[in-house]
């Protein structure tokens, strides 16, 4: 049976392209997560620490799960990852690394980070969508976040 | 005396005086006999024979006149000395009548005790002398050989105390002959324990080749080494120490260490193309995804918005694939270095960016300092057209916006810079602005390949480029260094 509650979302993507397949697929599965959209490293990290633009915790919540590209603008995903598991709070939440790339060296480094789990965006519309489809049964549906 | 006894008397002065005769005329010295001034009275026939005149040419000369020029006034001194003390020998050299010299060794002594006759006996030390020579060149010659070498050679004591070294050895120690001598061969390595090792290991197999270790330079710098060491035996087959020669392969570690920098921007490089291609595929195969859908569902509006992202995703593909071949082509196709002053080369800049000047009321002022560049000159208008580009794109806000073109001489390069007063780099980012396709602002047009593009222009031109900010709002200043003379290529 699904139990999940509708969670916020923070999406780290530069590539507003990505952006929206990855919108599209979560709206298709779940109308009530509501999904937050920074697309360099250094918004990402205003965001979480509520600082410049995202200072108001009305407006820039504080999100149940990040998702983060790697090869960001201003602050690369992996710096940004570091950051995120080096804070006390920040710590808790799950960080999934959905990127183009499946260099060896990126996975080794993300999941030294902190990553939760680490994900290659597919060439290939069905596989992408079937990826987006299985990450939302189980990260939105199963998966149990702390209140 | 009876006729008898003189007659023995006779015979015996007779035997006594051939005896004599037999040996002044066979001896295997030249025999000289002459009064107190130097004037001949009689020489023997080893005499003749040594110095090739006659037995009367030889009389009518003086000791003197046997000597070569160069040597009189140190022979005649020494006859002064043996003449005062009544005996004695020296060393000296005299000319053949064919006009040779030869070495020989003098002495001596009054015929009687009082007389003033003197019986001079010379030996012809030629030979000796040679051998002498050839001995201290055979000596010199090795030496010469081991002083020359620009390796540091050692030999080493079965205690493992040094025992000889060159003057490589000294300069790349840093300690002087005499303190090296003497002392543990291991304290001049970083690693002691390891030059222990290496060497125990010569013993124990004669010898090692190319043994890894580092000779640390009283200054603190450092030389690494590569050491071939083997035993030395006496001519008994005992061994006596090692013999050890270094081979300083400092410069072949930096060679290698700037291979290994170029192998990893290689890596890098092609991790980040592939990544920033397979982007734009990923969107175009999805968005084809999507195109689909939207035909059978009849969706026009989402239609029209897909294709959008899908030819975005081409055009950039198409962009990045043209940068990364204009990128790769910088220091593989080069046009011949030429020398040019900065002033018309930046002035070629300008005028390629002059519509954005003008357009953004830019004020530019560049130096009349005077200073040749050396290198691809249509690459250098480049940079200072990319820089320039820049500053006038991020001027931001500013109301009164300057671009300032300069440079300053540092040793043997110029430094060149351009700043501006428009909206600056955080510090923070600063780091990432010259890496391949890194944009700070998405918003602006371009694939972030201006600066990665400088970069490789300067540092095939053997500089370096660097950017100082103090972050938001205070303006960017870029600078650069060239070699004042020739272009190094990297």
């Amino acid at each position: 049976m699904i139990t999940g509650q509708p969670i916020v979302i923070l999406l780290v993507e530069d590539d507003p392209a990505h952006a929206e397949i990855v919108r599209r697929n979560l709206k298709d599965f779940r109308v009530a997560n509501r999904i937050y959209h920074v697309e360099d490293g250094q918004a990402a990290l205003d965001y979480l620490f509520h600082q410049a633009d995202y200072a108001d915790p009305q407006s820039s919540p504080q999100p149940q799960l990040i998702l983060l590209d790697l090869r960001l603008p201003k602050v690369d995903g992996l710096e940004v990852l570091r950051r995120i598991k080096e804070d006390n709070d920040l710590k808790r939440i799950p960080t999934v690394v959905l990127t183009t790339s499946d260099a060896e060296s990126d996975l080794i480094t993300a999941y030294g980070n902190g990553a939760g789990s680490y994900l290659v965006k597919p060439v290939d519309f069905e596989k992408f969508t079937k990826l987006m489809d299985v990450f939302g049964y189980y990260w939105l549906a199963w998966n149990r976040f702390p209140e | 005396m009876t006729a008898k006894k003189k007659d023995k008397a006779d015979d015996a002065l007779r035997e006594s005086e051939h005896r004599y005769r037999n040996l002044f005329e066979y001896s295997s010295d030249a025999i000289f006999i002459h009064d107190d001034k130097g004037h001949m009275l009689n020489v023997n026939q080893r005499a003749v024979d040594m110095l090739g005149y006659t037995r009367d040419e030889l009389l009518a000369l003086s000791m003197v006149d046997y000597h070569p020029q160069e040597v009189v006034d140190v022979a005649m001194a020494a006859y002064n000395e043996l003449a005062k003390a009544g005996h004695g020998r020296f060393d000296s050299k005299f000319r053949k009548k064919d006009g040779s010299l030869i070495d020989v060794a003098i002495s001596a002594q009054p015929i009687e005790p009082v007389s003033a006759v003197f019986q001079t006996l010379v030996r012809d030390i030629t030979y000796r002398k040679r051998a002498e020579e050839a001995l201290r060149a055979t000596v010199n010659y090795s030496r010469n050989l081991i002083e020359t070498s620009l390796d540091p050679l050692v030999t080493i004591s079965a205690e493992g105390k040094i025992t000889d070294v060159n003057k490589a050895t000294v300069k790349t120690t840093g300690v002087s002959r005499e303190r090296l001598i003497g002392s543990d061969f291991v304290d001049y390595f970083t690693e002691p324990e390891k030059a222990h090792d290496g060497y125990l290991k010569v013993f124990e197999q004669g010898q090692v080749t190319d043994y890894p270790l580092a000779i640390r330079h009283t200054s603190g710098a450092i030389t690494d080494v590569l050491f071939n060491a083997s035993v030395y035996r006496n001519e008994q087959g005992q061994v006596l120490g090692v013999f050890a020669a270094a081979r300083d392969i400092t410069k072949l570690k930096r060679m290698e260490k700037e291979l290994r920098e170029k192998n990893d921007e290689t890596v890098l490089f092609t991790y980040t193309v592939s990544h920033d291609l397979k982007s734009p595929l990923v969107t175009i195969k999805t968005f084809l995804g999507y195109l689909e859908q939207d035909i059978l569902k009849q969706d026009a509006a989402r239609m029209e918005k897909d294709i959008g992202y899908i030819s975005g995703a081409a055009d950039k593909m198409s962009r990045l694939l043209d940068d990364v071949l204009e990128f790769s082509r910088v220091g593989r196709k080069m046009n011949p270095s030429v020398e040019a002053p900065l002033q018309t080369i930046v002035k070629d800049a300008l005028d390629l960016v002059a519509g954005q000047i003008s357009a953004r009321g830019v004020q530019v002022e560049v130096t009349e300092e005077p200073a040749l560049l050396y290198g691809d000159r249509p690459l250098l208008v480049e940079v200072f057209q990319n820089l320039v580009d820049n500053a006038v794109k991020f001027m931001g806000d500013q109301a009164a916006p300057l671009v300032e073109i300069g440079v300053e001489p540092k040793g043997d390069e110029w430094v060149f810079f351009v700043r501006d007063n428009g909206i600056g780099i955080d510090p923070r980012h600063q780091g990432k602005v010259f890496g391949l396709f890194e944009k700070l602002n998405p918003d602006t047009e371009g694939n972030g390949i201006g600066l990665a593009m400088m970069r490789r222009i300067v540092e095939v031109h053997g500089g370096k480029i660097w950017l100082e900010s103090a972050g938001s709002g205070k303006g960017t200043t870029f600078r650069f260094t060239l070699s004042k003379t020739k272009l190094q290529r990297t």
